[in-house]
């Protein structure tokens, strides 16, 4: 299994104090993930679903109130699979950004509002790589944009003197500099116009391309992810509930809420009545006994309400967790 | 009530709450003095603590127990005066300049500008000395408010102008409320902790300003409040002649009161904090 | 018949900088449209294109530089009476959670409502009304009694809003971006909630939002706004699947569609937002894939095809 980041039987709550009252948001509550090599890998779930904190576990920031319950997160590097959790902080600083690159949501604003870009770009460089001069890292930069399609002139500029679009453009060419061998973005277009989502989706297929690396990709749109990841996984209550190649999780979704969520999308051309889940989602601090989505799937049974399913094979690359679907549905090989 | 226990069980509030009490248990027990506070040589002077006299006897012939209760009514006397009534003009300020905005806004701001700016201790100086005979403590009270509002009026003011732009405040003026209600039913429940957190503070800035007053001899002297009494040992040499209970009184009281009140003040307006609110809302 | 809404020529200037700044730019260039009883009309377009700022002018909360707006023919701009407005037009924003307000009841906002536009005609119907509006929105009274809006979901909260704005049973409604905040797995039942809306309660929607899948699933006729113009306009079926307008045409790919199967096409460029506001002749000439010589220098006139009104010298013939 040519996998980049294992993840095995991952449990990471928040566990939340106030007024004397504790409270434990199980965030990300048994996740088992292989994060393949030179892929897409999109995670789609609504908002308060943990997918954002399963990027931070992915990244091995794992801080207070957010705490490792269980499992562990193994990177591969020089063939060999490491625990994150075990590395020290000197060992993490020199994979971050070398090895693995994070872009957290709205990372438009990321850069200080009084500098110039190149002075972020430069104190970024210089943190990081060692035996260079000034001049000779902003040529880095410089030819790294280049090579991206960005203009190198936007070093030059303020952060509010670009587009959000743009910014958010330069932020994920700045975490890709270094040539990362995974990069984790969280909702990278979603203060962005339609337009300007093209242009950073563009830009982010085109990096992968070029490079071969692994984008994880984390958005509720499922239209992006139709649109670029390869591979799959969709949350539900700190659940994966469904993991396969993209195309055949949109051609043939097998669990009932990634059903629902695929024919709930509108589309021009189509004048259909959609209809959406019924009930609200889960609170991750009471989630459901059993499987999570129970209490809004239409077709629940009562080993439903009781124990919670394995994400299984129904084939050799498509997952799902749900007892409705347990035995391969014979379509595919 | 169940707030009441949630407080108690940040220690801030607790130590604040006893501190409080206590001095407050003090300000009642002035009320049953047996010693007059202006009268000079009622006991034999300069004796240090016994059990007729638990915190001794200063060079002026007074008890220094009896006269630190009416030194610490007093003082808050004059501080919840001057708290008070600055909270009630920076809030008419604040809120009318915030939400009106225009020139409404200019005006009100030009104003609270122009007595920030001037140099506070001086002008304090100056009319303190004016006006010693009539510094009486409503007098003080009312004179350090007229100087303590303009901060918090401006604070208060840019706390309306973010709440403005919510959309809470459009769903209110589509549901048909008037400028005013709007402004008392949805931004005072958003500002009470910073009203009451600048409340405390200009309390504990009263205290602190008084003292200095009466150690520059500005005030009505005869008068017992902590800065007085903390001026009159200063005077008689209270520290190099040994009489330590006379000093260290209104010293220690002071530092516990500022202490009790900034611990009662940031325990409050943290539990107050809505988003703190909220997030007990959410527990159930 | 009577349009509910008609806005002529509607137009915003704000100055940048200072008291002293003769930069102008015009978030609200001339716009025109008509929004007929009991249809949802969509003003559609990226942020930044003036769509926000024309539903505030037609709500009052902010004053037009010029044009001219009329409700039923009578002319609106200005209107002293801001409660008689209100009766008749409502909105519906896109923050769920900051609708209302975290330290309050929900059910606080639904009652003043009631009070302040006198809505119970003789006592003991308040509950009732309030009642009536939440199951016309698929809540119900033991849902919202008693709750603060940290209490609901997304989902909920815009539906109480939604139910909140009916209570004057008005004839216009002005929603705002109601679902991009809202999750996907909620999403559709809000908006479907508008096309029963429209159709059973014969409430006219203006409808703003940038998902034109959206918009096309249920608008009747759609306007596309850019930069402050509104450059295509007309039936959404026509608009959407025959677009005419390059700016249209652009948007309409650039939405990522939900098929794995369809890529979208040739990379675009970017230029920055003053620049495009403060520039002469058509406002998409910078990135215009069709642009001409005449576009840069002249402002194109609006051209009407059938129903469908294109402002693009393309089809200036």
């Amino acid at each position: 299994m040519n996998g980049l980041i294992k993840v095995e039987q991952l449990q990471a709550f928040y566990v939340l104090e106030a007024m004397g009252k504790k409270k434990t948001v199980k965030a990300v509550n048994n996740v088992s993930l292989n994060i393949p090599e030179n892929e897409i890998y999109g995670v789609a779930g609504e908002s308060g679903c943990g997918k954002t904190t399963l990027l931070k576990a992915l990244f091995a920031s794992i801080e207070p109130p957010l705490q490792l319950f269980e499992g562990k997160v193994s990177y591969r590097i020089n063939g060999k699979f490491i625990n994150a959790f075990t590395l020290n902080d000197q060992e993490k600083r020199e994979l971050r950004w070398t090895y693995i690159s994070y872009i957290p949501q709205g990372s438009m604003s990321v850069f200080n509002p009084v500098k110039k870009l190149k002075v972020t770009y430069l104190d970024f460089l210089e943190s990081h790589v060692r035996g260079k001069a000034g001049q000779d890292l902003l040529s880095l930069a410089r030819h790294h944009l280049e090579k991206l399609g960005l203009s190198p002139q936007v070093l030059e500029a303020f952060p509010h003197q670009l587009s959000g679009g743009m910014r958010q453009r330069v932020a994920i060419a700045l975490s890709t500099l270094l040539k990362p061998q995974i990069i984790l973005a969280d909702e990278p277009t979603t203060a962005l116009d339609v337009v300007a989502q093209r242009a950073v989706l563009q830009l982010m297929r085109d990096i992968q391309q070029e490079y071969k690396n692994t984008f994880v990709l984390v958005t509720h749109d499922m239209g992006i992810h139709a649109n670029i990841s390869t591979r799959m996984a969709i949350m539900y209550a700190g659940k994966i509930v469904e993991e396969g190649p993209t195309p055949e999780i949109f051609s043939q979704p097998l669990h009932p809420y990634t059903q629902f969520l695929i024919h709930s999308l509108p589309r021009i051309g189509d004048k259909t009545t959609r209809k959406s889940v019924p009930g609200a989602p889960p609170s991750l601090i009471n989630p459901p006994p059993g499987c999570p989505f129970h209490p809004r799937c239409p077709e629940v049974t009562n080993l439903c309400k009781d124990k919670m399913p394995a994400l299984n094979n129904s084939s050799e690359i498509h997952r799902v967790a749900c007892w409705l679907r347990r035995e391969s549905s014979g379509c595919h090989s | 009530m169940g707030a009441l226990r949630d407080l108690f069980k940040d220690y801030r509030f607790a130590v604040g709450f006893f501190l409080l009490s206590f001095l407050f248990f003090l300000v009642i027990a002035s009320f049953f003095s047996p010693y007059d506070p202006i009268q000079w040589l009622q006991v034999p002077r300069d004796k240090p603590p016994s059990w007729n006299h638990i915190l001794g006897t200063n060079s002026k012939g007074q008890d220094v127990f009896w006269e630190a209760t009416f030194a610490i009514r007093n003082s808050l006397i004059i501080a919840l005066i001057a708290g008070l009534i600055s909270r009630i003009i920076a809030i008419l300020v604040g809120f009318i300049a915030g939400y009106k905005g225009g020139f409404t806004d200019r005006v009100l701001m030009g104003i609270t500008d122009g007595l920030l700016v001037i140099p506070l201790f001086l002008i304090l100086v100056l009319v303190a000395m004016l006006l010693r005979e009539a510094l009486t403590l409503v007098n003080t009270g009312l004179l350090l408010a007229f100087f303590g509002w303009a901060w918090d009026a401006r604070t208060i003011r840019s706390q309306v102008l973010s709440l403005r732009e919510r959309e809470f405040t459009f769903t209110s003026v589509l549901s048909g409320n008037s400028t005013l209600s709007l402004v008392g039913k949805e931004y005072l429940p958003l500002t009470i902790p910073l009203i009451f957190s600048t409340l405390i503070n200009n309390i504990a800035w009263a205290i602190g300003m008084e003292i200095v007053l009466a150690i520059l001899g500005l005030v009505r002297l005869e008068i017992p409040t902590l800065g007085t009494t903390l001026q009159w040992a200063i005077n008689y040499q209270a520290m190099l002649l040994g009489h330590w209970w006379w000093i260290l009184t209104p010293v220690v009281l002071t530092i516990l009161l500022l202490v009790a009140l900034y611990w009662f003040s940031v325990s409050i307006s943290e539990y107050l904090d809505p988003r703190i609110r909220i997030q007990r809302i959410g527990v159930k | 018949m009577v349009a509910t809404l008609k806005a002529q020529n509607l137009t915003k200037v704000y100055s940048l900088g200072g008291l002293l700044s003769r930069n102008k730019i015009t978030a609200v260039d001339r716009v025109s449209f008509s929004v007929q009883p009991a249809e949802i009309f969509t003003l559609a377009g990226e942020s930044g294109c003036g769509k926000t700022t024309t539903a505030r002018m037609i709500l009052g909360f902010e004053f037009p530089t010029s044009g001219k707006l009329y409700y039923e023919d009578q002319d609106v701009v200005g209107l002293k009476d801001k409660k008689a407005w209100f009766r008749k037009v409502q909105a519906v924003f896109q923050n769920p959670f900051e609708t209302f307000n975290p330290l309050r009841k929900v059910e606080c906002y639904f009652y003043e409502t009631i009070q302040n536009f006198h809505l119970e005609k003789g006592g003991g119907r308040t509950q009732k009304l309030f009642e009536e509006k939440l199951e016309a929105v698929g809540l119900s009274l033991p849902d919202i009694a008693g709750k603060y809006p940290g209490e609901l979901s997304g989902g909920q909260l815009q539906r109480a809003s939604i139910a909140r704005s009916l209570l004057t049973n008005p004839s216009l409604l002005i929603a705002d971006e109601p679902v991009s905040m809202v999750d996907a797995s909620l999403r559709m039942s809000v908006v479907n909630l508008f096309r029963e809306m429209s159709d059973s309660l014969r409430v006219s929607v203006i409808y703003i939002t940038h998902d034109l899948a959206t918009a096309y699933y249920i608008s009747d006729r759609i306007a596309i706004m850019f930069r402050g113009n509104i450059v295509e306009s007309g039936p959404v079926n026509q608009v959407l699947e025959k677009p005419k307008h390059p700016y249209t045409k652009l948007l309409i790919e650039s939405i990522p569609q939900p098929d794995p199967r369809m890529q979208p096409k040739t990379p675009i460029q970017f230029l920055e937002e003053k620049e495009e506001y403060l520039r002469q002749g058509c406002k998409f000439s910078g990135r215009c894939p069709e642009v001409m010589e005449i576009c840069k220098q002249k402002v194109p006139e609006d051209i009407s095809f059938d129903d469908v009104v294109v402002k693009c010298h393309l089809y200036h013939k």
